[in-house]
């Protein structure tokens, strides 16, 4: 972690916070500092996902305040992260558009997006490479082409904080290796929250913490 | 009746009462037809001859014999035609669920979600329409055998009368049929292929909201969704134009065809070959094979787009056969 960049990123104070009847954080304050690498782990059912859902914006806490790289409104909180999750989000679009999702990116850099998740091995031996229809087959992926397409996405956002919630869950040990690579290259300098079971991918993180029974600790 | 069809009523094992609710049908209209055409020839008898007693039997007669007719549609044949088109729903239905749930994963994502949404509702929906809906295939054979049977009695009344009126429809009908109508299963077809991607789209919107929302990406979804609906909009817009033309068609030639009659009808009175009595009851006669007619344009413009969705049941259910 860069010294210059020891500052808090994500602040949260006396939060609570319940999902479905449940308590996930009971008066929990916490903090992560600007290119820390945070393993979060917990039992299943503990929160962790909906966890990140908060610190996303996407949910809100019914007490305490919430802020991320200085915003407190959710709107403004979203435009800061990058996420990815378990299922890889795959719409019936090019490989190109379900990177891009509507916004304009250069050639040059798409090229390197490509590059960097590995995803030329793949699209070079397409046809049409990144520019082929994923339409209705988008199902007849493999794990690793899509979760690979849904960090090309989190990369091209270029948000300073990533959200990883548990993407290695449901890909064999070969795919996983391919893509920690590829997530290596999107986390890079960057302030990571990552949520999953695997803690032996959470080697070289700066903290790993726990939520259980409304409270998140070391 | 269409192959297609045949196929999907035997898979399903509803042919027998689909036949039985057609039959039933078949008196109910030719009867409206001839009791109308005797009394309104009745009517005009009796006031020239200053009858009014026995008008008014007439009158009683007319409004027993009507009610009993429309009775019998309402009551007896309505509630066939309604558990045949319910029965038809669960069958087909359970079907396509058997079907889906017999695929193994790699055939299930051969086909998007939005595929098997459409097919479990649309399709089903449409494939009832074809077979029991009003101005669909059950109309199109009623009308038809109306059609015959009328023609028949305007034959034995007065040929040539006959020929003047169906010469003024016949070509308006395969003008409709084999020129106007005939896009109207590939306009069908292209609004269907867009139902599919926009049911896709829909469940993108609400199954990946969370993602959408950090990738700032609802908008460009939904332009996605508004594009998928307005293909539908357009291409059931171009159906419904040629809809419109052959319903223009229809009308015009019908009005020409009562003119002509009534111009050669005057001529014939004049040489006493009949009475305005016997042209009353030929001009009703007249109006149930433009009526019959115009029911089969309409229905074979509706067949043309429900047809879509009894192709798509039997790509999916295609290949049993237990009727």
């Amino acid at each position: 972690m860069n010294k210059e960049d020891n500052k808090d990123i994500i602040i949260g104070q006396n939060i609570t916070f319940s999902y479905k009847d449940r308590i996930i954080l009971d008066n929990q304050s916490f903090s992560f500092k600007k290119g820390e690498h945070i393993g979060i782990i917990g039992e299943s059912g503990s929160g962790k996902s909906t966890f990140l859902k908060l610190l996303a914006g996407l949910l809100s806490p019914s007490s305490g305040t919430l802020s991320v790289d200085s915003e407190s409104d959710p709107t403004k909180i979203m435009k800061k992260i990058s996420m990815v999750m378990q299922d890889a989000m795959i719409m019936p679009l090019t490989i190109r558009e379900n990177i891009a999702l509507g916004k304009e990116i250069k050639k040059e850099r798409m090229d390197e997006i490509i590059k960097a998740t590995r995803l030329d091995l793949w699209t070079d031996s397409l046809p049409e490479g990144i520019d082929t229809y994923l339409g209705e087959r988008a199902d007849e992926l493999s794990g690793g082409q899509a979760q690979r397409i849904a960090i090309a996405r989190a990369i091209a956002k270029d948000a300073d904080i990533i959200l990883l919630d548990e993407p290695t869950s449901s890909l064999d040990k070969d795919t996983i290796k391919d893509v920690m690579e590829a997530l290596e290259t999107l986390i890079d300098r960057k302030s990571v929250i990552h949520v999953t079971h695997q803690t032996d991918l959470l080697k070289g993180y700066h903290r790993i913490l726990k939520i259980g029974g409304g409270r998140i600790y070391e | 009746m269409n192959k297609e069809v045949i196929k999907m009523l035997k898979v399903c094992g509803v042919w027998k009462m689909f036949l039985i609710m057609l039959i039933l049908r078949f008196p109910f209209d030719i009867l409206n037809s001839v009791i109308k055409a005797n009394l309104m020839q009745c009517f005009i008898h009796m006031i020239r001859q200053n009858q009014k007693e026995n008008l008014w039997f007439n009158v009683v007669l007319f409004f027993t014999l009507s009610a009993l007719l429309f009775g019998y549609n309402m009551s007896i044949w309505s509630t066939i035609a309604v558990k045949t088109t319910v029965l038809l729903q669960t069958k087909l239905r359970k079907k396509i669920y058997e079907k889906i749930l017999d695929l193994s994963p790699r055939e299930m994502s051969e086909e998007s979600k939005g595929d098997w949404f459409t097919a479990l509702n649309n399709d089903v929906d449409n494939a009832c329409a074809y077979l029991t809906s009003p101005l669909n295939y059950m109309h199109m054979v009623i009308a038809l055998v109306n059609l015959v049977l009328s023609s028949i009695i305007m034959i034995f009344l007065n040929v040539e009368l006959y020929v003047i009126g169906i010469c003024c429809l016949l070509p308006f009908f395969f003008l409709n049929v084999m020129v106007i109508s005939r896009k109207i299963t590939f306009f069908k077809e292209r609004a269907k292929k867009s139902l599919v991607k926009y049911t896709d789209w829909i469940e993108v919107s609400l199954k990946e909201k969370s993602l959408l929302s950090v990738y700032d990406a609802k908008e460009f979804v939904y332009e996605k969704i508004e594009k998928q609906s307005l293909n539908i909009l357009k291409e059931n817009m171009k159906a419904h134009n040629r809809m419109c033309i052959c319903n223009a068609l229809y009308a015009f030639s019908g009005m020409l065809g009562y003119l002509l009659l009534l111009f050669r009808g005057s001529d014939i009175i004049e040489e006493d070959k009949t009475d305005l009595a016997g042209l009353t009851k030929m001009t009703q006669y007249r109006s149930e094979t433009v009526r019959s007619v115009n029911c089969i344009y309409s229905s074979v413009n509706n067949m043309n787009a429900s047809i879509v969705g009894v192709r798509r049941i039997n790509e999916i259910i295609g290949g049993e056969n237990n009727g």
